[in-house]
């Protein structure tokens, strides 16, 4: 009875937490300055945006699509907002405009599919493409900063801590959770909210695992599908957002890429490529995977090549637990059901 | 049903069916009225030598890509097994190197092949989804390449290897004919009878179509996939051959954005994402609206910003009427399948009571 509880309860959890528990044991005791409040707070600001985008991405993932215009939009939404700061705006309006326009390009990506029927993998990458080069002639490729805000407003306010404690006198020893952190944690609980508690869950699968099916059971694909993309869209908006205030000032080219670490966090967290399958909480764990590995291979000197590799390296162990975790639930369950026809 | 309106039926079936000789056309004419106005000659043939000639590279990358895709899968690490390939042997392709350049050359293919077959290893044997598998060779290759070379830049490669791979072959009325034009129409020869013509061939379009029924049929699904990554890995390798020489030289960063091109060159060439379907001819296609939109856009000196804006509208638009067309072919296929069985049925009937 008790082996049988422990098998549900394996096979319950997201895929991605066996790789993220490993990788993370393994890096604190490696590395002497990885597991100390200090360097904890400053991993987990830096994987805010790459959360929240995992988070858009396996939502895409799960309906069937994907999502490779994130990290354009990141872009995009990032120089607007940065921009119209630059040009004297109010904080609150500039951020309105930034989420605006990420809901719009994810409103496009979702007429491209629905409407002429391109696949996303494509109508994605090339929204993704336009994005991208709307911040590049926005920005004239250049950084854009803008003037420090002399009284507090709502950037001061989202750029400040929230909590601090102190463990000790040396920065290092200084757990800081940032308004930054707060908000993205507030984001992605609301998402899942939504995502377990009405239909957007159970129709998003249904979706992802048969479309035509889902059609005839009265689930209206175009609708979703387009609703689903402009969710994407507002929450690469708030990661351009986050990345803005972490950094104080915009680099154009700062969404790049990132689309890609988001598709490998959501499947390293059991999302499927082909649909109908795969968690939320299971791609933000992967996305604190890669996170956990590049920061602690960054605190320990190690050169940003090696990085690479060693990254490539625990995505293929990665994929090999899941798929282990996975048989032997699937043996655990067939053993059962053994039982149960006797 | 008469016989014209079946005729007009069947020649607009074929034109469908090239849907990317239609894009093509289309990129051309939008391209040439353009430059038209600025008085540039865009279909001149020297300026069309150039874009057949650059097209050519992007041939070899997107028949590597499209063999994958024709399986269902995808590899995003083309241009990272080109970088680190040449990388790794290119001191001995170069002019002060001793060694004859087939060998580091053969090298080359040979590491790329190999590379090729983990790759296929990890998907077929490990159970990893394509994108992610080839994702982390990606990382893994270019991280290597990186590892192995630091900041150096292997330059000035060897002339007669050079010559051989991107030499001018001769000119004929101001169009150059170069080698990487005869390469690339090797190359598509061979794959069009490989894939028309060979078992390899159907099995790799049976099993891209539908891999449960294909195993079932008896088809070992898993060396086929192993035999494509491994194929398309070794392409790589050539294409990266191709890259070297005709730069002069290799670093570890060659080829960024390679697997992008190469997608795309086989999607607008009409190979479908789920595998199964497409035609190798395609490529060829999907090569040069690529390059055209690329040189077309150099000759309006657009800022290269706004060519990435014009390049993502017309991808989308490639592939919607890529779609578009060949939805419409399919039907006037079972239109004109309809028909001749109409005509069969009728002329037995005949038969039957001339009896």
């Amino acid at each position: 009875m008790t082996s049988q509880k422990r098998s549900v309860r394996l096979s319950g959890l997201p895929n991605s937490t066996y790789i993220f528990i490993i990788v993370f044991v393994a890096a604190s005791i490696i590395v002497p300055l990885f597991f100390t409040p200090g360097n904890i707070s400053t991993l987990l600001t830096q994987a805010c945006a790459l959360m929240l985008l995992s988070t858009a991405m396996s939502v895409c993932l799960m309906m069937g699509g994907i999502d490779l215009s994130l990290g354009g939009v990141v872009s995009m939404t990032g120089v607007i907002m940065a921009m119209l700061l630059r040009g004297g705006a109010a904080p609150s309006l500039a951020i309105l405009a930034g989420l605006l326009s990420g809901m719009v390009v994810g409103f496009l990506n979702g007429v491209v599919v629905t409407r002429m029927k391109v696949p996303s993998f494509i109508a994605t990458f090339g929204m993704g493409g336009i994005a991208q080069s709307i911040a590049n002639t926005l920005s004239e490729k250049r950084t854009v900063s803008w003037a420090a805000p002399t009284e507090t407003n709502l950037l001061t306010l989202l750029g400040d801590n929230a909590l601090t404690v102190q463990f000790g006198d040396s920065a290092a020893y200084t757990l800081s959770i940032s308004v930054l952190l707060v908000l993205t944690i507030f984001i992605i609980a609301v998402v899942l909210l939504l995502f377990y508690r009405t239909t957007l869950g159970s129709n998003t699968y249904a979706l992802g695992a048969n479309e035509e099916t889902a059609r005839l059971a009265g689930i209206s694909p175009n609708r979703w599908k387009t609703g689903i993309y402009v969710g994407a869209g507002f929450l690469a908006a708030i990661a351009g957002m986050v990345l803005m205030i972490r950094t104080n000032s915009l680099q154009p080219m700062i969404g790049e890429n990132l689309e890609f670490q988001a598709v490998v966090a959501a499947v390293l967290g059991g999302n499927s490529l082909k649909g109908g399958k795969g968690s939320i909480p299971g791609a933000i764990l992967g996305a604190l995977t890669l996170f956990t590995v590049r920061n602690a291979m960054s605190l320990s000197g190690v050169n940003t090549s090696v990085v690479m590799v060693v990254i490539g390296c625990t995505l293929i162990v990665g994929m090999v637990i899941n798929e282990v975790v996975q048989y032997y639930a699937a043996e655990k369950s067939k053993a059962r059901a053994g039982i149960h026809a006797l | 049903m008469d016989k014209k309106n079946l005729l007009t039926k069947r020649v607009k079936s074929t034109v469908y069916g090239l849907s990317s000789v239609v894009i093509m056309l289309i990129v051309f004419a939008i391209f040439a009225v353009l430059n038209m106005f600025q008085g540039i000659s865009f279909l001149s043939p020297s300026n069309l030598s150039t874009i057949l000639n650059q097209a050519s590279f992007l041939v070899i990358v997107g028949i590597a890509q499209a063999i994958v895709i024709l399986m269902g899968g995808i590899n995003l690490s083309i241009g990272s097994v080109m970088a680190l390939t040449t990388v790794m042997w290119g001191d001995m392709l170069l002019k002060t190197s001793e060694v004859n350049p087939l060998i580091p050359a053969a090298m080359v293919i040979l590491t790329a092949a190999a590379i090729g077959y983990i790759s296929g290893l990890l998907i077929t044997k490990l159970r990893i989804t394509p994108y992610i598998a080839t994702f982390a060779v990606m990382y893994a290759c270019r991280g290597l390449a990186w590892v192995y070379l630091r900041n150096r830049v292997i330059y000035g490669v060897n002339q007669a290897f050079r010559d051989l791979l991107v030499g001018r072959l001769f000119r004929v009325a101001g169009f150059n004919v170069t080698m990487p034009m005869l390469i690339a129409l090797i190359a598509l020869l061979a794959f069009f009878l490989i894939l028309r013509g060979t078992t390899l061939g159907r099995k790799w379009y049976f099993t891209g179509a539908n891999p449960t029924a294909a195993r079932f049929s008896g088809i070992n699904t898993d060396r086929m996939i192993n035999i494509a990554y491994t194929v398309s890995s070794a392409l790589a390798g050539f294409a990266g051959l191709m890259y070297m020489a005709r730069l002069n030289s290799t670093e570890p960063g060659l080829a960024g954005d390679t697997h992008f091109e190469a997608i795309t060159v086989s999607l607008i060439g009409g190979f479908a994402m789920a595998g199964g379907y497409g035609n190798i001819w395609g490529v060829a296609g999907g090569a040069i609206v690529v390059y055209t939109i690329q040189s077309g856009m150099n000759m309006l000196r657009l800022p290269g910003e706004l060519q990435a804006l014009i390049n993502g509208v017309l991808i989308i638009f490639a592939v919607y009427l890529n779609q578009t067309l060949s939805k419409k072919k399919m039907e006037l296929d079972n239109d004109l399948s309809d028909a001749r069985m109409a005509q069969r049925q009728h002329s037995m009937l005949k038969e039957g009571a001339s009896r």
